[in-house]
């Protein structure tokens, strides 16, 4: 008996430190999240650190379950907050502020909160992408501005998406009315009336539209050669073919003002007990190894300029020279408000 | 064997007991009876155990039962509707109670076989209950409240819901089987014919208290009340306005009394109702002592007929006397005469008859 | 009465306040939670919320939406379902009974399902548009129904048919035959036989059932979602997008507060009617016969094809694409559900999703026959004045939207014992809030169909209260029973609103595998959804048969 006792406690010795040391980290991000397997067991390994990954729906959703669990947060590190949601975390003040040694080769533009709060990760355009065989068969040219969308040579071709319920979606409307503004003589909701007289076609989710509504798509039975999607979404398409095609079946208009720029950032969590193993993790996040991970993964662009693209990317992939942003207090005053009229005008 | 003290229930605002007080004796047969809501079956179900009295005791030789649980009493238990389970066949119905009792096997086969034979249902153990008739589903519902052989029977209305031939011929029945086995049981009915048939003695019951408690002829031709009277359907009740010399004057003239304990006969005091007050007191002329008679007879009324309905063996002859009051009785057929409606009659009243009726 | 009162009365309090508690603990809780937090932010109360969404035009427009598609799918079920209820109740016909079990398929599947199957049979590819193009030579689909009206009022009645169907039919077959021939006699036929007996006698379960699928239809959320797209909102769509997308919590709150607000009082009213519609159990007289006349074979064939053409063929269209690829028949897609490709947006093989489901709905069973049981005898009790409001409350669970619930739970269990904001049990949890309600409404007329003696008569046999529970309670009850876990186990594998807001990545059930296979392009990812749904709908089929089997061979047989 005696020496079971005291083999237990000699186990029990054994085993305490080693689990002090070996910190588990949460992370808490989106569905979308993912990487190779790879990278992550090596910052694993580095670190000793055991990295959790706790996925909480869309990035919107994400967040609001955030926002309400404050006080006893679900993890200690969140990515995937992006510019069109970040005044909404920033002001329910989630998160710690770090600034991380690695922003130092990140581009000012992407550095959004000079507190520090978030460390931007990787960003991605909102961009029209068109058919390119539909375009080639009907020789018609391709829509250069938003402006064109509202010719009656492109009636009954587009998909948006809801904004209400599709962040692609929510993105258009803000470029719309970046664009056009909301005062004046053809504000924002001007130009969508015009594009309802053009029969745009409206879906609730990004996956509806580019998959079912779109043409372009792979295997899609769908009739529109125009939708909302990403600048990405060109070499995905490439990337799921069997076998390399010559040229694109899609293609993204990267024309000035009709994409806009969608930053995704890292934050740490208000109330971690971890926040030392949490700066690690905002590091990594940072690093070539993980950055050049990360576009074949979540078809994103790293934040990092000498992060090697892989090479679909370099070759069927644009980048637009001047993409629309809007100020991030602009957006989270007047978020609903958009909507409501954008329903108003567009779904009634 | 069973005594019942000052029982009180009330539902909410509604008094259902007022202090019932009643004793049964071993192997003894009595009869609740009463109009619906007089408050016998809330008696039974007490007894039962299935209510629980507000006040009051309930002993079964001489030991309170009132901490007993309802299946611990031994009692048996038959309702209106049988309640038979509608799950389990008549065999299955019947060896329940034997079962709760952990009784042997072949004990209990050797009971059910007993017992269907004592209700005449032998070669039924396997039907279903839903199959079978009204008379049939009584039978198992006494077979089965007897198969454990319990110390009491009780019995709701059980041939309430069956027709008037079948319940007239399944209460001599049901009076026989009770007997043969020497059970004491209580017997709850709405109806005198029935209450007759079957009981050893009859609790009349009135608004939550027993008006009187007699052996049926006692009954029959001594109720004691006005409600028992009118209960067992007597009408010729008369309202008694004075006394005069131990007589008793009533609206149809004067009649003598035989001496009662709560209208003693007063040496001197005219109008002495002494216990019983004026207008409490009334009288039945039960029309078994009522007869047709000639002019210038003893103690007669004069009336003028009213009605006369024929009915076989007998006329029922309804007269209307001058101040307004109806009497009603029956005459043998062969003894009717020529009378007509309208026509103006002397009816005799056999001292006997004359019942002097309190209202508690 | 009984000798060990204090302790046993104590036990049975805890057991009968069990039910009561886990409503407290899973349900009010965490939706006052995230109302407080929703209507008094700054921890004063703010009803600018109710302001809003009664003065603008927009949600003016969502409350009369709302209801004028719950009252015409109420109408349009109730109609299609008198002639079958009477059907159903009064004839007998070759392969009735399994036609009776398809016809309640519907109510297990997901909306995401319910969706695939109708594309695939009436879509603009689906099967009848592309054979009335084939063979009529039409050059565009000529059934267009994606996004109408019409088409969410079609699949509400493909929902609630058979929860109409089965509610009338069971009412009028425990009817009299007598007063509908006594009217006969006295020169009532045809149509006024029908205005001025047959549906009058049927008024209570006619507005029982038009109220229940009022309920159903009133809250409904997937069906407008995915179905209507996003020109239609009712209010649980609307409570769904301010809460997911605008973060609007204040406008959810106050439209989630209406809604329950409006479906309590006719929760009220349906509770209150089920106790008039509760029948004998030992007046239930068989009158099936055979149809006999040509009219009545044909009355009969009438509601057989319809049934089959508006509930079976868009099931039937289902597995036949589950099994379809290009043409010609096959089981890759069946196959391919036991491996989990690179990149795919599941973390498992869809495979272990059957695992999971199948798990979580037995543990909601058991959870919610257990505390529904407990609820129907504390609600039957009729000594129980409060039962009349207990009745309703624990309706309750069905009027509140998934969504608000879920980030209730979010903000009210994060505290040991109760921190399950990310852990599995969260969804049995969930999924019994839900299947409890059918649970006690299965239970519940069956309690109080029990003939009131009977109890007394087996106490005076000298059985004990636990062994009165025993023999009679249970027996009698046990078809109500095995019809509420049925309901519960199906309610359970069915569930997507919570699911997909509690479940994680690595636990996900079929409807949720579905929801994301579904979101994915290519013919492979569509096909394996449908296998996946028919899957869903095999493993349902399967336990009701088994269920069956359990009530003939066990519970039944006392």
């Amino acid at each position: 008996m005696k020496h079971i006792l005291s083999l237990l406690i000699l186990l029990l010795l054994a085993v305490t430190p080693a689990a002090a040391q070996d910190t588990t980290l949460t992370v808490i991000t989106h569905d979308s999240f993912s990487y190779s397997e790879d990278v992550m067991q090596s910052f694993q390994d580095e670190t000793g650190i055991t990295v959790e990954v706790l996925r909480l729906g869309d990035a919107g959703t994400m967040i609001n379950q955030s926002i309400l669990s404050r006080k006893n947060p679900l993890g200690d590190v969140m990515y995937g907050v992006d510019n069109t949601f970040l005044s909404r975390a920033l002001n329910a003040d989630l998160f710690i502020p770090y600034e991380s040694p690695a922003l130092a080769d990140v581009p000012e533009e992407f550095i959004v909160d000079d507190e520090f709060r978030v460390t931007p990760v990787d960003y991605g355009d909102v961009c029209l992408n068109y058919d390119v065989a539909y375009f080639e068969e009907n020789d018609l040219a391709v829509p250069q501005s938003l402006a064109d969308l509202t010719d009656p040579a492109y009636e009954g071709l587009l998909v948006v998406e809801n904004p209400a319920s599709s962040s692609p979606g929510l993105a258009f409307l803000l470029t719309t009315i970046a664009v056009f503004g909301e005062e004046g003589g053809y504000t924002y909701l001007d130009y969508w009336a015009d594009l309802v007289a053009n029969d745009v076609f409206i879906s609730d989710d990004w996956s509806d539209a580019y998959y079912t509504q779109f043409s372009g798509s792979t295997d899609s039975q769908g009739t529109r050669p125009l939708v909302v999607s990403y600048a990405s979404s060109p070499p995905v398409e490439v990337y799921f073919l069997p076998e390399p095609p010559e040229a694109a079946p899609t293609g993204s208009i990267v024309a000035d003002d009709t994409c806009f720029r969608q930053i995704e950032f890292v934050g740490i969590l208000q109330g971690t007990d971890n926040e030392d193993a949490a700066r690690q993790f905002v590091n990594f996040l940072l690093s070539r190894e993980f950055q050049q991970d990360m576009p074949l993964n979540m078809f994103v662009f790293p934040v990092l300029p000498d992060a090697e693209l892989p090479e679909i990317f370099e070759e069927y992939a644009a980048v637009p020279e001047q993409a629309v942003t809007l100020d991030i207090d602009e957006i989270d005053t007047n978020r609903e408000r958009w909507i409501l009229e954008w329903t108003e005008t567009v779904l009634r | 064997m069973l005594t019942i003290s000052h029982v009180t229930r009330a539902f909410g605002s509604l008094q259902v007991l007022r202090g019932v007080s009643l004793t049964i004796t071993d192997g003894e047969i009595v009869c609740l009876l009463g109009p619906s809501g007089c408050g016998k079956t809330t008696l039974l179900r007490t007894i039962a155990g299935l209510e629980t009295a507000d006040s009051g005791d309930i002993q079964v030789d001489r030991q309170s039962i009132r901490d007993v649980p309802i299946h611990e009493r031994d009692f048996g238990l038959m309702f209106q509707d049988f309640a038979l389970f509608p799950h389990m066949n008549v065999a299955q119905n019947i060896l329940f109670g034997l079962r709760m009792r952990h009784m042997p096997k072949p004990q209990a086969q050797q009971r059910l076989h007993d017992v269907l034979e004592l209700v005449g249902l032998k070669g039924f153990e396997q039907r279903d209950v839903a199959q079978l008739s009204g008379g049939e589903r009584q039978r198992v519902a006494l077979a089965r409240s007897l198969a454990p052989s319990p110390r009491l029977l009780m019995l709701d209305e059980p041939l309430g819901s069956l027709d008037a031939a079948l319940r007239e011929r399944l209460v001599v029945e049901l009076r026989d089987i009770i007997k043969r086995i020497g059970l004491t049981a209580i017997y709850v009915t709405h109806d005198q014919h029935e209450a007759f048939a079957i009981a050893d003695r009859i609790a009349v019951m009135n608004a939550g208290q027993i008006e009187q408690v007699e052996a049926p002829p006692a009954l029959y031709r001594q109720p004691k009340t006005p409600f028992v009277a009118r209960f067992l359907g007597f009408q010729n009740i008369v309202p008694v306005t004075g006394r005069i010399d131990g007589k008793v004057q009533t609206p149809l003239g004067v009649f003598a009394i035989r001496p009662h304990p709560l209208i003693p006969s007063p040496p001197g005091g005219e109008r002495n109702f002494s216990g019983a007050k004026r207008g409490e007191v009334s009288l039945l002329l039960h029309p078994d002592g009522l007869q047709l008679a000639a002019a210038g007879d003893g103690s007669r009324i004069t009336g003028i007929v009213r009605e006369l309905v024929f009915s076989g063996d007998t006329y029922r002859v309804e007269i209307q006397h001058d101040s307004g009051i109806s009497l009603s009785f029956r005459v043998p057929s062969r003894e009717m005469g020529e009378i007509t409606v309208g026509e103006t009659v002397y009816v005799s009243v056999a001292e006997d008859c004359i019942v002097p009726l309190v209202k508690r | 009465m009984d000798r060990n009162r204090p302790a046993l009365n104590l036990l049975k309090g805890v057991v009968l306040l069990a039910p009561l508690l886990f409503l407290v603990v899973f349900f009010f809780y965490p939706l006052l939670s995230i109302f407080a937090v929703s209507l008094a932010p700054e921890g004063t109360l703010d009803l600018s919320g109710f302001t809003r969404i009664f003065t603008s035009d927009y949600y003016r427009r969502t409350f009369w939406f709302t209801f004028g598609q719950a009252l015409l799918s109420t109408a349009l079920t109730i109609g299609l379902a008198i002639p079958g209820a009477y059907v159903f109740s009064r004839f007998s016909f070759p392969g009735k009974s399994l036609l009776m079990s398809l016809a309640t398929l519907p109510f297990v599947l997901p909306t995401v399902v319910v969706a695939a199957a109708f594309s695939a049979l009436i879509g603009p590819r689906g099967l009848l548009n592309q054979t009335l193009m084939s063979l009529l030579g039409f050059s565009a689909p000529p059934i267009v129904l994606e996004r109408t009206l019409t088409i969410i009022l079609i699949v509400h009645v493909f929902y609630n048919y058979a929860v109409a169907l089965r509610i009338i039919s069971s009412f009028w077959a425990n009817q009299s035959v007598r007063i509908e021939e006594a009217a006969r006699v006295l020169g009532a036929h045809g149509w006024r036989l029908w205005w001025n007996v047959r549906l009058p006698l049927l008024r209570p379960a006619l507005l029982a059932a038009s109220i229940l699928v009022f309920i159903f239809t009133f809250t409904s959320f997937g069906v407008v979602l995915i179905l209507g797209g996003p020109r239609f909102a009712t209010i649980e769509v609307e409570i769904y997008r301010q809460v997911t997308s605008l973060f609007n919590l204040q406008v959810a709150a106050a439209l989630s507060l209406v809604q329950i607000g409006f479906m309590f009082v006719l929760m009220l009213v349906y509770t209150r009617l089920q106790r008039q519609t509760t029948t004998d159990l030992q007046a239930a007289q068989s009158v099936v016969r055979q149809p006999r006349t040509v009219r009545e074979r044909l009355f009969v064939a009438a509601n057989v094809v319809l049934i089959v053409l508006l509930l079976i063929a868009p099931l039937a269209a289902l597995v036949l694409r589950s099994f379809t690829s290009q043409g010609a028949l096959t089981t890759q897609f069946y196959t391919l559900l036991s491996s989990n490709p690179r990149g795919s947006v599941l973390f498992t093989p869809p495979l272990t999703a059957v695992g999971n489901s199948l798990v979580f709905a037995l543990a909601t069973t058991a959870l919610a026959v257990t505390l529904g049981l407990i609820t129907a005898v504390l609600l039957s009790s009729r000594a129980s004045r409060l039962a009349r409001w207990l009745d309703p409350i624990f309706m309750l669970p069905l009027a509140a939207s998934a969504v608000t619930l879920g980030f209730g739970y979010i903000i009210a269990l994060d505290e040991p014992p109760l921190n399950l904001r990310s852990s599995p049990v969260l969804i049995p949890l969930a999924h019994t809030l839900v299947a409890m309600p059918f649970v006690v409404r299965s239970v519940l007329p069956s309690i109080r169909g029990i003939p009131p003696n009977v109890r007394g008569a087996a106490r005076s046999l000298g059985a004990s209260p636990w062994q009165v529970w025993r023999w009679i309670d249970l027996p009698l009850i046990s078809r109500g029973l095995i019809v509420g876990a049925t309901f519960a186990f199906t309610v359970s594998m069915g569930e997507f609103g919570a699911s997909l807001f509690i479940a994680r990545p690595d636990t996900p059930t079929i409807p949720i595998v579905i929801f994301r296979l579904l979101g994915q392009p290519g013919a492979t990812n569509y096909g394996q959804a449908m296998a996946m749904s028919t899957i869903l709908m095999a493993v349902c089929a399967i336990s009701f048969v088994l269920i069956e089997r359990l009530r003939t061979a066990g519970v039944g047989e006392f």
